[in-house]
């Protein structure tokens, strides 16, 4: 057997760098000029993705203006009711709404995805430019803190740090942030090292550029594109972690309604039985949230991802 | 041998690491008294004898060293809730919750591997096409939502599968933990799929397969000899990542299905306020997680020759 070839150090595409990407492309040579527009276009789902989310964040916003009833309060009709005019989604076993419930329940969900991907943005991104920009001891200690953080299974880690803090919010937003910490931050960092022998940044450095002036002038908005992809994905799975430390017995603490909540409530034998819908409008608008953020993430990464192995 | 014994230093690293931050979180309040006891903080007596008990006026080192040694001794201590020790509660449970993390995985590569051979062998056919959206969104389905899928239209809806643990014959066990195990084996099974597809798909367009197909190798036999054994390796570096996942996921899906393993002990414990064993479950999961990885990437070393000559070389 031959030894393995040497990895190459490839040119990372770079789409959206040199031209704007709603430009029709230049035809590549020896390259099928088809496949390459299918795959800069972003297609119809991209779309329908986009409009739901869209709608789920202008509820969640608008919840406390939107005419539905009060999520706490039962209601004069049945309990466990199906579908009607009143209750458009049904109400649970207590006779609360459920429309009402998802609306106010997705503000946890949103929150707890946004929270998340932005402290990691914030704190893996930072700490993965300036690991890939200076290299050495930052470096190899970056590496180190982040092999620790992803040896554990993630929801593992959640639920030790989750358990000894305490299940108030800022307590749950703090630790999904953490978690999202180490694979942001080693992207951040792959994307840096590319980024930082490329001509532009070396050109800079000839003309007299400060190294900070380097970091967040020429390399981060480079560093930051193909991040939103990852980001969307990373909202995805925190919304996802909710929900499963919901099943620990470790989501929000109190009354406050969030998704896993409910879905734990309406999933156990008892309640699937009497009244599906309690545990299934939850997990229908849970899933195709879920769904939306990985559908545009996905497209979103296909359009900007440079190789971490190409390094 | 050599591998492992190069990379033996990294693997006591990252378990210090792991067992130092596991014990460590019990101070993350304060007092460590605080988690330990719960509700019963407030009892006088019970603080001093906690405090005799797990020598907590000895510095942080020597406790640590203890609490390792004694936990690698099969001691856990005891929840200071139900006063039984931890080891009982949980030697019952990690059987159940290994049995169903294996059965998941069995299923995962019972399903996936035929699947992405014959989507990777017939590319953008249908079947191809419909597999591929159905793991795009396996994959991203939460795996909770999913089990309580299964639950209501398998064990709810329809008596098909029962919606409680059997386990009076190993048969009872495979036929009770059957949905809770095709609840984590579907997502994992998507995610094999999707890679040995993409796999089977560039390998199929080597040399070596013109070669073998132009001497009149049967397809199938292509397929399975020539094809997917390249491609196994790369499955196998997913199968220890997946671990993780599975891990993790048992701990929830087994809340779904009511089923006696390491998460449901986790909830019940963290119902009581009883912290101890919360530790001792992450304890467990974690360990055995960086044990595994260590040990794919061992074998991987060890399968493949190229890796392997490069290394000896």
């Amino acid at each position: 057997m031959p030894p393995p070839p040497e990895p190459e150090l490839r040119e990372p595409l770079l789409i959206g760098d040199e031209h704007d990407p709603d430009e029709p492309p230049l035809p590549v040579p020896g390259s099928d000029e088809a496949s390459v527009v299918t795959r800069r276009r972003l297609g119809p789902m991209f779309w329908i993705a986009l409009g739901w989310l869209a709608l789920v964040v202008a509820l969640a916003v608008l919840a406390p203006v939107l005419p539905i009833a009060d999520p706490n309060e039962t209601l004069d009709g049945p309990r466990a009711g199906g579908f009607s005019t009143h209750n458009l989604l049904g109400t649970d076993d207590g006779g609360r709404d459920l429309l009402a419930r998802t609306i106010w329940g997705s503000r946890v969900s949103l929150l707890v995805g946004f929270t998340s991907v932005a402290f990691a943005l914030l704190v893996g991104g930072t700490i993965g430019l300036y690991a890939g920009f200076y290299r050495g001891w930052l470096e190899k200690a970056m590496i180190a803190t982040f092999d620790i953080a992803l040896a554990f299974p993630a929801v593992v880690l959640a639920l030790l740090l989750i358990t000894f803090l305490g299940r108030e919010l800022q307590w749950i937003l703090l630790v999904l942030g953490i978690l999202a910490v180490a694979p942001v931050g080693r992207l951040a960092r792959a994307n840096t090292l590319v980024f930082s022998q490329r001509e532009f940044v070396v050109a800079a450095r000839a003309l007299g550029a400060r190294s900070n002036r380097l970091i967040w002038q020429e390399i981060f908005p480079n560093v930051i594109v193909p991040m939103t992809g990852l980001a969307l994905l990373g909202m995805a799975l925190a919304i996802v972690a909710e929900g499963s430390l919901a099943f620990l017995g470790l989501s929000v603490e109190g009354a406050t309604t969030t998704w896993g909540k409910m879905i734990v409530a309406g999933s156990s034998g008892t309640a699937l039985r009497e009244n599906p819908l309690t545990a299934f409008v939850p997990i229908t608008a849970m899933f195709l949230t879920v769904l939306a953020l990985n559908f545009i993430g996905d497209r979103l990464r296909a359009h900007f991802e440079v190789r971490e192995s190409a390094l | 041998m050599g591998y492992v014994l190069r990379r033996l230093p990294q693997l006591v690293l990252v378990l210090f690491a792991v067992t130092l931050l596991t014990f460590l979180s019990l101070n993350l309040l304060g007092d460590p008294l605080k988690s330990i006891l719960g509700p019963q903080y407030g009892d006088k007596e019970l603080r001093a004898q906690v405090r005799e008990d797990l020598n907590l006026d000895q510095p942080i080192p020597t406790r640590y060293v203890t609490w390792l040694s004694d936990a690698a001794h099969g001691d856990l201590g005891r929840s200071y809730n139900t006063r039984e020790s931890i080891s009982n509660i949980l030697s019952d449970r990690i059987p159940v919750s290994a049995l169903l993390m294996v059965y998941a995985q069995v299923l995962a590569l019972g399903l996936a591997i035929p699947i992405a051979i014959i989507a990777g062998y017939k590319a953008d056919s249908w079947f191809d096409r419909s597999t591929t959206t159905a793991a795009f969104g396996f994959v991203a389905v939460p795996s909770f939502a999913l089990g309580v899928i299964l639950l209501y239209f398998f064990a709810v809806q329809n008596d098909i599968f029962p919606s409680r643990y059997l386990d009076d014959s190993f048969g009872d066990q495979l036929y009770s933990l059957f949905l809770p195990a095709l609840t984590l084996a579907l997502p994992a099974g998507a995610t094999y799929a999707r890679l040995l597809r993409a796999d089977i798909i560039r390998t199929l367009q080597e040399d070596f397969i013109t070669t073998a197909k132009s001497k009149g190798v049967r397809p199938t036999r292509v397929l399975v000899r020539h094809a997917l054994r390249p491609s196994s390796f790369s499955l196998l570096t997913v199968f220890g990542l997946q671990v993780g996942a599975l891990l993790g996921g048992a701990l929830v899906i087994e809340n779904i299905f009511s089923i006696p393993g390491m998460g449901k002990a986790v909830v019940d414990a963290i119902f009581r306020k009883d912290y101890l064993v919360v530790q001792s479950v992450v304890l467990i999961v974690a360990t055995t997680y960086v044990i595994v990885n260590f040990m794919v990437d061992a074998l991987y070393n060890f399968l493949d020759p190229r890796v392997r000559d490069a290394a000896t070389a």
